[in-house]
């Protein structure tokens, strides 16, 4: 190509031309930042971390954990290093990175991907670690039992979580209600909110309808009330199109289209954004949060869990006629990626972070139920930091999991979509759910 | 329209339209200013105020100080947006040059497939990009962001300066050399001058795009300290949640005001730069 | 000399567009990118007809919507403004100009975000002035026309000083002798719009329909920060399908699909404009 004929004029200005460019782009070259690992010659161990952005605020449970780690270890120069991100990304990065070979040495992950995340060779196998590891009868069987999958342990539980009834306090008073007498059947729910729902500025409840995750997970706690589950006992056949799952969506539906109590915005609402303005703003009376909806770094109306427990409430979710009392467990694993070239440093690091001196203000201060025995059985007192961490360890004993499934996150999205086209009007929730069904056993099928 | 007589009516019309929209341009920049400046409780009265009750600086030290936002995410884009104009003008004039003075084998097809191969929608190369990025570890890489930015803009600035260097004779690059120039000094004396005003609204229009970049950014970044600005702001908001406005406010009056100033700056050769390139059509 | 532009389009435009037809017949899954089995058609079949949202349902017709209203919004905006501000006797026209292009300027990110702001229901400055008015506030971005009419004012407002560029420049190179010869021939008004005016500067129209048309089809960064493609779906545009598709859930064999399809129709679409071009360019 570059022997092209030109005059011999036109060889002197190209090569000219050539030296000129030649030189531009050595003078862009700084601004061209190649590589910078390249030139880095020191003896430092990197433990990444892929977590959750809120566990950052505090410095609980990473910060501390990785101090404790460097002391175990003074002969070599530990650097951790946390990388937060919301929840969609959380996901879609632990399977990139892992996947393009860069992966984390620690992922913070959900519970509900642990099929997929197993299979798919995304983390890694710690059972002869956890074997080994002199602490392992403090994990509760429960959370030892859903951390494994087909036999194999995969990580510990750094934390659960249960869904409780967040109601505000000043709102009530707002509109004549007791502040202190938050509704415990559907139907006190559906009273107290028409009395306080004045649109456009206040809703009486609020629940997820976007389309993200939380939309399936905070309807499930009503599908368990009433006896529901997503999938069949041997896991193949979907079943939340059952009559619970048909009667607790109505439910929710009613509370858009017939009570109007809750506003149709919901349906573009992103994960997280409604819970943000339940517990941040006057804007809505009630809303189903995780944990009790304090915020650890405070918001305008409180610094303080006492400023806090004045103003807003949390309890355990109202209950059906005719159902029972149930709420939605979530949480996160710790796991080692399976890419990890420190595993053993990762796992390490694992059980210092989800171990109860280092993750107990965690539990606390975000409201999370702890997932060792130790600190498992004094979940109570912890009362006495959060307030209505009561509600927590009462709702725990019949709280239930989401599945576990590898399909899960792929029928996901058919379950979301289901409920919002329920929500919206479009379809009857029969009509939605089986749908929904239909395509969930299509994929489990598979 | 170069008419020079209109009817008061009609002038009066004109005038209420063309200041309407300007008033349209600028309220929402307005709107967004004057909401960073309010406290959380008075950015979330219902209904709102329309002017701030007073200076309220602490939105933007929040802003700064977040793990999320800070000044990194603005040092990206910078280094981004000049790697992204220092690469794109060495090589649309290269080859800008080169479809200019030569004729090779094939070369009218080859500059029309460069053109062409661009007006594609972008979006549409997310997944294999994606995917190739990673087999090739250029995934979460500065390179690779800014090798994606010079590609944007290769086929116009390819086009654009092929323009230029059309416009000047190898005669005045020859008659240089016989008064006595250097190769070199006919380069720089004669020709680089003659298209500077192409290469001015190159780097303007390439310094933009690497700037407003987002999706791509989006999709392979992935430590925090890469992130462009764009991205920063989307994750801030998810991060603080949309009822946080007066958050989201002083984060995209950080993100316009080094825009603004280069918009005082360089407005002219921007507009020239479009207008030339419209006119060559 | 050439080589460096030449690599770059081949590594980075023609090679991953190859890549892309190869992955929509295959089952590409995030989760498991090493398992990449060869199915057929499925792709496609699941874009147009599988579990809604799918191409068919809503995805094209939003599109459409979206790239028309773009493109006669900003165009037209674009148009009508140049007309006005090009007439010899208007006062501050650089200013004004200025006025209309900074928005351009913006990334589509922030540009996004400050409109849902400004449409937010409770705080939002569009239903704040509603109010002082004695008008009803809406839920704009909860309702699906408005949710799409909202983006387009959005893009408009972003938008449309480009266009005005562009066309202020066709308007310039319309030479004085052409208004001369007009004037003397006692065409004014809208007959000097339309049978002079107008079809000397089509050939830029075009080019600014194109642009337009372009940047529609790309975007993204706008639509996803004022809507996110809700509320349910009747914003989504086939950009955010495809990522939503790919990124959200994994499914980036079916993405692959899409873009397959988004190629087609812009090569057609290309073309088309491309041949009214080069008519305009022969006459």
């Amino acid at each position: 190509m570059m022997g092209t004929q030109g005059t011999r004029k036109g060889r002197i200005t190209r090569r000219t031309f050539l030296k000129t460019a030649a030189g531009a782009a050595v003078a862009a070259a700084p601004g061209v930042s190649l590589l910078p690992k390249v030139y880095a010659q020191r003896r430092t161990l990197t433990i990444k971390a892929l977590v959750r952005d809120y566990t950052l605020r505090l410095e609980s449970p990473w910060r501390t954990a990785a101090v404790e780690l460097k002391r175990r270890h003074p002969d070599v120069d530990i650097n951790v290093e946390l990388d937060g991100s919301p929840y969609d990304d959380q996901r879609r990065k632990a399977l990139i990175s892992t996947q393009a070979g860069r992966g984390a040495d620690v992922i913070q992950m959900d519970n509900i991907w642990l099929g997929e995340f197993a299979e798919g060779g995304i983390i890694q196998d710690v059972t002869a670690r956890f074997e080994a590891w002199k602490d392992k009868d403090d994990v509760p069987p429960v959370y030892l039992k859903t951390s494994t999958w087909k036999g194999r342990v995969y990580g510990l539980w750094l934390n659960s979580d249960v869904r409780l009834l967040h109601w505000n306090k000043q709102v009530f008073k707002k509109f004549g209600l007791d502040p202190n007498r938050p509704p415990r059947t559907w139907n006190e729910l559906i009273a107290a909110a028409q009395k306080t729902t004045n649109p456009p500025n206040s809703w009486g409840y609020v629940f997820p309808g976007g389309q993200a995750e939380e939309t399936v997970d905070r309807w499930l706690a009503y599908l368990y009330q009433l006896g529901g589950s997503v999938l069949n006992a041997d896991n193949t056949q979907a079943v939340f199109n059952s009559e619970a799952g048909v009667r607790a969506l109505q439910f929710h539906v009613d509370l858009v289209n017939k009570y109007r109590v809750t506003p149709r915005e919901i349906l573009g609402s992103q994960q997280d954004e409604l819970v943000n303005a339940l517990v941040t703003s006057e804007r809505f009376a009630m809303g189903i949060v995780v944990g009790t909806g304090y915020r650890p770094q405070g918001t305008g109306e409180y610094k303080t869990p006492e400023e806090f427990a004045r103003i807003r409430g949390a309890t355990i979710l109202p209950v059906p006629e005719g159902g029972r009392r149930a709420t939605v467990m979530g949480g996160w694993i710790l796991t080692v990626g399976r890419n990890s070239a420190n595993a053993d440093l990762a796992w390490e690091y694992i059980t210092i972070a989800s171990s109860e001196a280092y993750a107990r203000e965690f539990w606390q201060k975000q409201q999370r139920v702890p997932t060792r025995k130790s600190a498992f059985e004094r979940m109570a007192t912890y009362n006495q930091v959060m307030p209505y961490f009561d509600q927590i360890a009462e709702s725990v004993p019949f709280a239930r999991l989401g599945p576990q499934v590898p399909q899960y996150p792929s029928f996901l999205p058919f379950m979301i979509t289901g409920i919002q086209r329920a929500l919206s009007g479009e379809m009857p929730p029969k009509g939605a759910l089986d749908q929904a069904a239909a395509q969930t056993n299509d994929v489990l099928k598979r | 329209m170069g008419i020079g007589r209109a009817s008061p009516a009609w002038k009066a019309v004109t005038y209420t339209l063309l200041i309407a929209y300007a008033v349209f341009s600028v309220a929402p920049l307005l709107w967004v200013l004057a909401t960073a400046l309010k406290p959380a409780a008075e950015a979330q009265r219902v209904p709102p105020t329309l002017i701030p009750s007073a200076l309220y600086l602490e939105n933007f030290r929040l802003a700064f100080t977040s793990p999320v936002f800070g000044v990194r995410p603005f040092m990206n884009s910078t280094l981004y947006a000049f790697g992204t104009v220092a690469l794109a003008l060495v090589i649309a004039s290269l080859s800008g040059f080169a479809f200019s003075r030569y004729r090779f084998w094939g070369h009218r097809t080859i500059f029309l497939a460069l053109i062409l191969a661009n007006l594609m929608p972008g979006v549409a190369k997310l997944v294999p990009i994606y995917i190739m990025y990673s087999a090739y570890r250029l995934y979460d890489t500065r390179l690779g962001l800014v090798l994606l930015f010079t590609l944007a803009v290769i086929p116009l600035g390819t086009w654009m300066m092929k323009g230029y260097f059309d416009r000047i004779p190898q005669e005045l690059e020859e008659s240089a050399l016989i008064d006595g120039c250097t190769p070199l000094g006919a380069l720089a004396r004669v020709t680089v001058p003659l298209v500077a005003p192409g290469l001015a609204a190159l780097a303007v229009i390439a310094f933009m795009d690497a700037w407003n970049a987002f999706t791509f950014p989006l999709i392979l970044t992935e430590r925090q300290a890469l992130k462009p600005y764009t991205v920063a702001v989307y994750g801030f908001v998810g991060e603080y949640g949309e009822v946080q406005w007066n958050l989201v406010s002083a984060v995209a009056v950080t993100s316009v005001l080094p825009l603004l100033a280069l918009f005082v700056f360089f407005q002219r050769t921007l507009v020239s730069g479009l207008t030339r390139g419209a006119i060559k059509t | 000399m050439i080589l460096p532009a030449v690599t770059l389009v081949a590594a980075l435009q023609i090679y991953p567009t190859l890549v892309g037809i190869w992955y929509a017949f295959h089952d590409v899954n995030l989760a498991r990118l090493r398992l990449t089995p060869f199915v057929g058609l499925k792709n496609f079949t699941s874009i147009f007809a599988g579990p809604f949202p799918n191409l068919l349902n809503p995805v094209v017709a939003v599109t459409t919507v979206w790239v028309l209203g773009s493109v006669l919004l900003q165009v037209g905006v674009g148009l009508g403004l140049a007309l006005l501000l090009q007439q010899r006797w208007v006062k501050g026209r650089d200013l004004l100009r200025s006025l209309y292009l900074f928005p351009w300027v913006i990334s589509g990110i922030v540009v996004g975000y400050s409109w849902r702001f400004i449409f937010d229901p409770t705080v939002g400055l569009l239903n704040a002035l509603l109010i002082r008015i004695d008008m009803a506030p809406r839920p704009w971005l909860a309702t699906g026309p408005l949710a799409m009419g909202a983006l387009l004012i959005a893009a408009t407002w972003r938008s449309a000083g480009y266009s005005l560029v562009l066309q202020m420049g066709g308007l310039q190179s319309i030479p004085e002798d052409v208004y001369e010869a007009a004037a003397i021939d006692g065409v004014s008004g809208i007959g000097l719009l339309t049978r002079i005016i107008l079809p000397l500067i089509k050939p830029f129209i075009l080019v600014n329909l194109i642009t337009t048309t372009v940047e529609a089809l790309n975007a993204f960064d706008i639509v996803l920060a004022l809507t996110r493609g809700g509320p349910l779906f009747r914003t989504e545009i086939v950009s955010l399908y495809m990522y939503h598709q790919g990124f959200q859930w994994g499914f980036l064999g079916k993405a692959a699909a899409v873009s397959v399809i988004v190629y087609l129709v812009s090569a057609i679409m290309i073309l088309g404009y491309v041949r009214l071009l080069h008519e305009e360019e022969a006459f």
